[in-house]
């Protein structure tokens, strides 16, 4: 299993990379997961809030996700993904399918924006100088996006809708998803060159 | 689009259906690459998040399962993912001899013992119609002799 870059720890001194810690899980050591736990669960935690908006729901996704990491470290494939990206897949995919199953997605806007009032649980600490820095470029970088680009972009990576899909929720032609879409992607690539760098 | 999309194009909107199928595999090297960096940008996305910190009980809950299991190899088989907890048997509800279906285990005995039963309550009542049958019958011929008995002495005596 390849490297997957250098991972700072939350303290922020060099610790072993994401990858070194999976291959620790194949081995069968709990601190090791402990360690990719306290790494990622706050992001996997925000992201399954943001696509659930229901806290007790989130937090059951985000201990499937790390038991599901336990189960089938072995299934990681360091070619298609680094590390942090497989768990954020993982997640977005256990949660969109949540979702599915409950036929929410109406109530589930609602539901967000009532959140969003109530605020988020970020206690300070949870969050190492590394992840904050990273935060902040990812989010300065998508609202730098037109705001039609954002949208076409988080519905499909929030809600899993298809370009179909978004085309008929937005009433638009299909071919101007697709473009929003390609235009979002190829500048976020362009604009966070350096995290993927590190990712690689 | 009413152009044909470019390579790109085609390589981040397949990076995105392959969220939803889990499918698809880069042609070539060069499609692999490019693949894996639009991959790593939709693994970048939820960085924008607030951060939300767990409840501790939910990481002690995660190593006390994990801590249970770290002897055990970690294949497939090893599937440790909560499950929903199986449903309680109910309990039998006892069933009245005659209502209850027979399986097919209990069949042979069951009808051996559904056989005898009918031998021994048929048996007899054959029995005592056959003797009823026959002291009707005897009844009859003695009263029909009698009676022709009665002719004969009538007749003598006139």
């Amino acid at each position: 299993m390849p490297e997957t870059g250098p991972l700072p720890s939350l303290t922020g001194s060099p610790g072993p990379t994401d990858a070194m810690l999976l291959r620790q899980v194949l081995e069968r050591r709990p601190e090791a997961l402990a360690e990719l736990y306290d790494r990622h669960a706050p992001t996997l935690l925000a992201l399954a809030r943001r696509i659930l908006a229901g806290t007790s729901d989130a937090e059951e996704i985000l201990q499937e996700v790390f038991l599901h990491v336990w189960n089938n470290a072995a299934r990681y494939d360091a070619a298609r993904s680094s590390v942090s990206t497989w768990l954020v897949l993982i997640t977005r995919s256990r949660a969109i399918d949540r979702l599915r199953n409950r036929r929410v997605v109406e109530r589930v806007h609602e539901a967000a924006h009532q959140e969003d009032r109530i605020g988020h649980a970020s206690p300070e600490g949870v969050e190492s100088v590394f992840f904050r820095e990273r935060r902040q470029r990812v989010k300065s970088e998508l609202d730098k996006l037109p705001p039609e680009q954002k949208q076409v972009l988080e519905m499909a990576f929030y809600e899993g809708l298809s370009q179909s899909e978004i085309a008929d929720r937005a009433a638009l032609p299909l071919g101007t998803v697709k473009t929003r879409t390609l235009l979002a992607m190829k500048k976020l690539r362009g604009a966070l060159r350096s995290d993927i760098r590190e990712l690689l | 689009m009413n152009v044909d999309p470019s390579p790109e194009d085609r390589t981040i909107l397949a990076a995105l259906e392959e969220l939803e199928t889990g499918a698809g595999e880069p042609a070539t090297e060069a499609d692999e690459t490019l693949a894996r960096l639009y991959t790593e940008v939709l693994g970048l996305i939820p960085y924008e998040l607030e951060p939300a910190a767990p409840r501790p009980e939910l990481r002690s809950r995660l190593l006390a399962a994990v801590r249970g299991d770290e002897t055990l190899p970690g294949d497939e088989t090893q599937e440790m993912e909560p499950r929903p907890a199986p449903q309680a048997r109910p309990a039998p509800v006892p069933v009245p001899a005659a209502s209850r279906e027979i399986t097919s285990r209990e069949l042979p005995v069951a009808r051996g013992m559904a056989m005898s039963k009918q031998r021994r309550s048929v048996w007899p009542m054959a029995l005592a119609a056959a003797l009823i049958l026959a002291l009707g019958g005897l009844c009859g011929w003695l009263f029909l002799r009698q009676a022709r008995m009665e002719e004969t002495i009538a007749s003598l005596e006139t």
